[in-house]
């Protein structure tokens, strides 16, 4: 195992290296191809890696592989000692599968996307990096590995957003994901310190039964890796910077900020689960946190024109969900949301690469329409993510969503009853969700075309269509196969719970109830899909006057909140604003301080140099005055 | 033999015309003079002690003086004669440069 | 036992200083290559510094009496403290001959004897192991910086060799001061016998003071600072990469070497105050880079906010943490040194270094903007590069006595990213400002060997910091105990 362990750290990181030192020499799909061949292999490694932990008793289902060591310093309590090595167990693994499977695809799919683009070598070096980065993410042996591979995302998310550097917004882009997620690893690294002193280790191995043991520990610790995870999930309130990130190549989109790299968050809840269930109301701002978030930006996702924004703030939604399971305690759940999750937002993603691909970068939706007849296969491809994102049964997005609302409702039914609150927010969720999936759709390939005239759009090169396939028939099976609770068939959860924390309020429903709120979300889903199709559909000209026109709190939604706004006008501006004060304050007093003390001596000076007046008499008056002075005291 | 006294007193009137021409006067060949004047006063008090207490301490004395006397003359003579030729003056309230 | 090898560490760059200084009939490019050599050859005599450990004790050790009616000796020795500031001057030094091909044309042999003469100084500093001795040598450096600033530097080179030699001076006036009672009141100047003399309390707040106010001014410390900014803008390239790389450090390795360890009453007393002005000092050097439109300003300003982190690794008092401020030390002379570098490069081409001449670059000098970007992340602590192992063992270890201090320094590194980045973005991404910038030519050979072995070392004490620290960590423990018996006294 040491081996796959190694191996699978240790290929994306040389082909990172390769590619970025030869890959210019490289021609063609080369690059490509070889950064394919690697994530294959590394998807292979994974499953081994599954097999093996799979073939082990569950209470020690676990792997540690340990390289060499990092740091040793300090003993006793205070003793600081860190591998690099890997921890795999159902968790990792788990990640490690969807992000070398999702992943290998998204690798695929760039060679044909990626072909004529200058520079392609450099893009998939970057991904590689990446790739080899979320890896030590998840797999790394210690929190500090895990941080590593936290920061190396952001990494190549900046990276790879701003990989057309001549374009001005791609590299604001990058520069804001950059900065607004190192918020969030404050916040990481304060959980760490304070974890330390607490625990007297970071290995995650070596956590586990410690966290298991402690019984309560303060709530802001736990926040303090919330925070984190909210930069790097685009929680509240530091989503900003994944609409933004979009202006990044689609297929990077699609694995970084849809599928693998967003969920990191959602992973360092999981990981530290046991350290979130004992610090008291942290779990509460967790579910707060995401049922807001995923109502906030479903209702934002309503009114966006550019498809990608659409997806990204969907996205964000989502992401809130998987957080709002979190916090209610029901971690399988969250998993399992985040395994669809990548299934069917990847199809979505690279479908809509396939539409601005065939549209040579368009992404306006106003400017699709009817592409359904150019773009068959896309379209259906799509349609099955977009089923699967509004959660219509039996596509893999209802059966995850719908355990989380469940676990929701339940526990408002068990007497808490605030939770009725998160779950009614959850249902306009995926009201919202909905509706805007249909009405994207709708304006991409339903009725009359409004695509420029002199293109002539055409479905999308072999591997790029082959990954749309394949994610697509996972976006139908993945989520009945992985788990369907009312029918207690739930594999994923048999395999991921056991390393998981209890929930701390577990709650059943009676069966009927199961059954019949599974109904009506259902026909809320199916409802809002309707209206939505129905609305866009057809002729455009009213629709779009709709949204021309758009009352006051349509037009709030088309300004996104004006979040940014607010941001650059309470935070950035006032931070820029404190900066040159400081540059003025340090000109002018604290320089000027000492440019005094150096005017001071000069005035000194000129008062001294008075005496010096040039009179040769003078000065041998002086000099006999002096004398007289010194003799006197002699003689004395 | 001519009292100890009496040298000393002549020394000191000697010392004081020194003093008093190096202050009345402008003509810095007069003040160099002056100057003169007061190291041989000085050099008086040296020879007539070593007469009386210590021969060879105040000879040698006298003599660190005289060759002091010479190097600052050479000195001196070098300074006045470039500021003549600067200055075509040998007035001491000429030469201020050196005014702060 | 006496060992030579400090010695001639020391001595090998002063005499070929004499050499090329004597030698009037050799022609500058020669005298430039013996200066390359000579300071290839004092590197790799000092390596064997780094590989000699005696569990946190004085290594190649030279006690000789010196001045012996005095009671002055020259006593040499390195420890983990010393020994890894000692081989990062050699390291450095050839890559500021290589560099100074580039922006060096005149008075090219008096530039080499400069560099030389201050290499020895600096090397002494970290080795002398007599405070007269660390003394002379303190100073000793100091001289020829001040030349290289008002000689080859740019267009307000006197103004700044000068604030930049008064700052220093008035600092290690009280620094003698404070020797000369130290030898007064225990008859030794020797470190080894001054451990173990004991002051009085009173005494230890006075010459902790004015140790402490010569070491910080050199760090610096805010409110000490603003003579950085102005001599790094004017010094030329290599100086500034000294300046930055090793000169600053002098103060940090005083304060840990010298402070701690023979004041600990007065260390303890005063490092809240230290400890605020460390926070202080990063944040508000963070701000300060923020709003400089200056490239080398941005980086002098970030140097404050780093060196804000070291003082506060020491001040924590807790040996995690100062061993992460001395491997800081060396993190912040690796990446800052680079940074220096890459902006010297840039100036050769542009003769600017106002940001928003500059845009573009990415595409018209892809190795500048590889290097330049990993130069700064290395710089705002990116794990996997040294600067995150330095910044993550300060802040791990103050966190623990000293939660607030340590929270509000991570701030630092959210500003660190944000004033680094956006010198990144102006220079190497949006649209290409400057009419010329497409004749700027992409970095070349010697340019490229220049920063190779600095990012080398970057990824190895990223990825691999344990063999350095294991040699820090115990002669950072030694420099402890006193104040750590002072805590427990109180």
């Amino acid at each position: 195992m040491n081996l796959v362990a190694a191996l699978l750290l240790a290929l994306p990181l040389a082909m990172a290296a390769v590619l970025g030192l030869f890959g210019r020499r490289l021609h063609g799909k080369l690059p490509g191809v070889l950064a394919f061949g690697m994530a294959a292999s590394c998807f292979g490694l994974a499953v081994a890696a599954f097999l093996h932990l799979r073939g082990l008793p569950e209470h020690a289902r676990f792997v540690e592989a340990s390289f060499w060591r990092w740091m040793d310093l300090g003993v006793g309590d205070s003793r600081l000692a860190l591998d690099v090595g890997v921890y795999l167990d159902p968790l990792s693994v788990t990640w490690t599968l969807f992000i070398t499977g999702v992943g290998s695809l998204i690798f695929l799919y760039s060679i044909a996307y990626m072909e004529h683009e200058e520079g392609a070598w450099r893009y998939f070096s970057y991904l590689c990096l990446f790739l080899f980065s979320m890896l030590i993410l998840v797999l790394g042996e210690n929190l500090v590995l895990t941080f590593l591979g936290w920061e190396g995302v952001g990494l190549c998310s900046y990276l790879l957003i701003g990989f057309d550097y001549g374009k001005e917004i791609a590299a604001r882009a990058g520069r804001k994901a950059f900065i607004v997620n190192r918020i969030g690893d404050v916040g990481f690294l304060i959980g760490m310190f304070w974890t330390w002193k607490l625990f007297g280790t970071l290995g995650h191995g070596e956590m586990k039964p410690l966290m298991a043991a402690a019984a309560t520990v303060p709530p802001l610790l736990a926040l303090g890796y919330f925070v984190g995870a909210c930069g790097k999930s685009a929680q509240l309130p530091l989503f900003v910077w994944l609409p933004d990130a979009m202006a990044g190549p689609t297929p990077v989109s699609a694995l970084i900020h849809a599928a693998t790299m967003v969920t990191a968050g959602i992973y360092l809840v999981l990981r530290l689960s046991p350290l979130f269930v004992a610090a008291d109301w942290a779990l509460d701002v967790v579910a707060w946190v995401g049922a807001a978030t995923a109502l906030f930006a479903g209702l934002i996702a309503l009114r966006q024109r550019d498809i990608k924004r659409v997806l990204a703030y969907s996205t964000v939604s989502q992401l809130g969900y998987m957080f709002l399971a979190c916090g209610l305690g029901a971690f399988g759940a969250a998993a399992f949301h985040v395994i669809t999750h990548a299934f069917f937002k990847a199809l979505l993603f690279l479908g809509s690469g396939a539409v601005i691909h065939a549209l040579h970068g368009e992404q306006d939706l106003w400017k699709m329409g009817g592409l359904k007849h150019h773009l068959p296969k896309t379209a259906r491809a799509m349609t099955v993510g977009a089923f699967a994102l509004a959660g219509i049964f039996p596509f893999a997005g209802f059966f995850s969503k719908d355990e989380i609302l469940g676990v929701a409702f339940a526990q408002g039914y068990a007497g808490h009853t605030s939770r009725y609150v998160l779950w009614g927010m959850g249902v306009l969720t995926a009201a919202l969700t909905a509706f805007y999936t249909a009405r994207m759709m709708t304006l991409c390939f339903g009725g009359t075309s409004r695509v420029d005239p002199h293109l002539h759009p055409h479905e999308a090169p072999a591997p790029m269509a082959i990954a749309l396939q394949v994610l697509m028939v996972l976006s139908i099976v993945g989520g009945v196969g992985l788990g369907f609770e009312a029918l207690h068939w739930m594999p994923l959860h048999r395999w991921i719970d056991p390393v998981l924390a209890a929930a701390p309020h577990p709650a059943h429903l009676p069966a009927a109830l199961n059954w019949g709120l599974m109904a009506l979300a259902m026909m809320i889903a199916v409802l809002a899909w309707r209206i939505g199709a129905k609305w866009y559909g057809g002729d455009f000209a009213p629709a779009r006057q709709a949204e021309l026109t758009a009352p006051r709190l349509a037009k709030v939604l088309l300004g996104r909140f004006y979040v940014d706004e607010i941001y650059a006008a309470l935070i950035v501006r006032p931070l820029r604003f404190l900066a040159e004060l400081c540059l003025e304050f340090d000109r002018r007093v604290v320089d000027g301080l000492f440019r005094g003390a150096g005017q001071l001596s000069a005035l000194l000076a000129t008062g001294v140099r008075l005496a010096q007046n040039g009179v040769v008499h003078v000065y041998a008056f002086w000099m006999l005055v002096g004398a007289v002075i010194l003799l006197t005291l002699a003689l004395k | 033999m001519v009292p100890q006294a009496w040298y000393f007193l002549l020394s000191a009137l000697l010392f004081g015309l020194g003093v008093a021409g190096f202050a009345a006067r402008r003509n810095t060949l007069v003040m160099f003079m002056s100057v003169e004047l007061m190291l041989n006063a000085a050099n008086l008090v040296f020879i007539a002690g070593a007469r009386d207490y210590l021969p060879a301490r105040g000879s040698a004395c006298a003599l660190f003086v005289i060759a002091v006397a010479a190097a600052e003359v050479a000195v001196g003579l070098a300074l006045v004669l470039a500021i003549f030729r600067l200055k075509k003056s040998v007035v001491a309230d000429d030469v201020r440069e050196l005014r702060a | 036992m006496n060992d030579l090898l400090l010695a001639g560490v020391i001595l090998g760059p002063l005499a070929a200083a004499l050499l090329i200084a004597l030698w009037p009939r050799l022609a500058p490019e020669p005298a430039r290559l013996l200066t390359l050599l000579v300071t290839v050859a004092t590197f790799a005599a000092s390596l064997p510094l780094l590989l000699t450990d005696l569990g946190g004790g004085m290594t190649h050790q030279l006690d000789v009496p010196w001045i012996a009616a005095l009671g002055i000796r020259f006593h040499l020795g390195v420890d983990g403290i010393s020994a890894p500031l000692v081989v990062l001057t050699t390291l450095l030094m050839p890559l500021v001959v290589l560099a100074s091909y580039g922006h060096v044309h005149d008075r090219v042999r008096q530039y080499c004897v400069l560099l030389l003469a201050m290499e020895a100084g600096m090397i002494g500093v970290f080795a002398a192991l007599d405070l007269v001795l660390f003394y002379v040598f303190f100073e000793m450096s100091l001289i020829p910086l001040y030349l290289v600033i008002g000689i080859y530097g740019g267009a307000r080179r006197t103004y700044a060799a000068l604030k930049f030699v008064l700052f220093t001076v008035a600092g290690s006036l009280l620094l003698l001061l404070g020797i000369l009672y130290v030898m007064h009141a225990t008859g030794s100047a020797d470190f080894a016998a001054l451990r173990r003399a004991t002051l009085s309390v009173r005494e230890q707040a006075w010459l902790f003071a004015a140790f402490a106010a010569a070491f910080c001014v050199k760090v610096p410390l805010v409110p000490f600072h603003t003579w950085l900014p102005d001599a790094h803008v004017e010094a030329p390239t290599g100086g500034s990469v000294i300046l930055a790389g090793v000169t600053l450090k002098m103060g940090t390795y005083g304060l840990l070497r010298f402070c701690l360890p023979l004041f600990p009453a007065a260390s303890v007393e005063h490092a809240p105050l230290l400890l605020t002005l460390a926070v202080v000092g990063i944040l508000y050097g963070a701000l300060l880079a923020w709003a400089q439109t200056d490239l080398k300003k941005i980086i002098a300003y970030s140097s404050v906010s780093h060196l804000g982190f070291v003082v506060l690794g020491i001040f924590a008092m807790q040996s995690t943490a100062a061993t992460g401020a001395t491997l800081q030390m060396i993190n912040h002379g690796l990446s800052t040194g680079a940074l220096f570098l890459l902006i010297g490069m840039i100036y050769e081409r542009a003769h600017t270094r106002q940001l928003a001449d500059f845009g573009g670059l990415a595409r018209t000098m892809p190795r500048f903007a590889i290097c330049l970007v990993f130069a700064t992340l290395s710089s705002i602590g990116l794990p996997g590069l040294n600067g995150f192992i330095g910044e993550f063992l300060i802040l791990i270890g103050t966190w623990r006595d000293h939660a607030l201090a340590a929270s509000l320094a991570s701030l630092g590194v959210l500003l660190g990213a944000i004033y680094m980045l956006g010198l990144v973005k102006g220079l190497l991404f949006g649209p290409v400002v400057h009419p010329k910038t497409a004749t700027w030519r992409d970095l070349n050979l010697r340019e490229m060997l220049t920063l190779a072995p600095l990012f080398a070392l970057m990824i190895a004490l990223g990825f691999a910091p344990r063999p350095l620290l294991k040699r820090i960590e115990p002669a950072v423990e030694r420099m402890l105990e006193a104040p750590r018996l002072a805590i427990e006294g109180k």
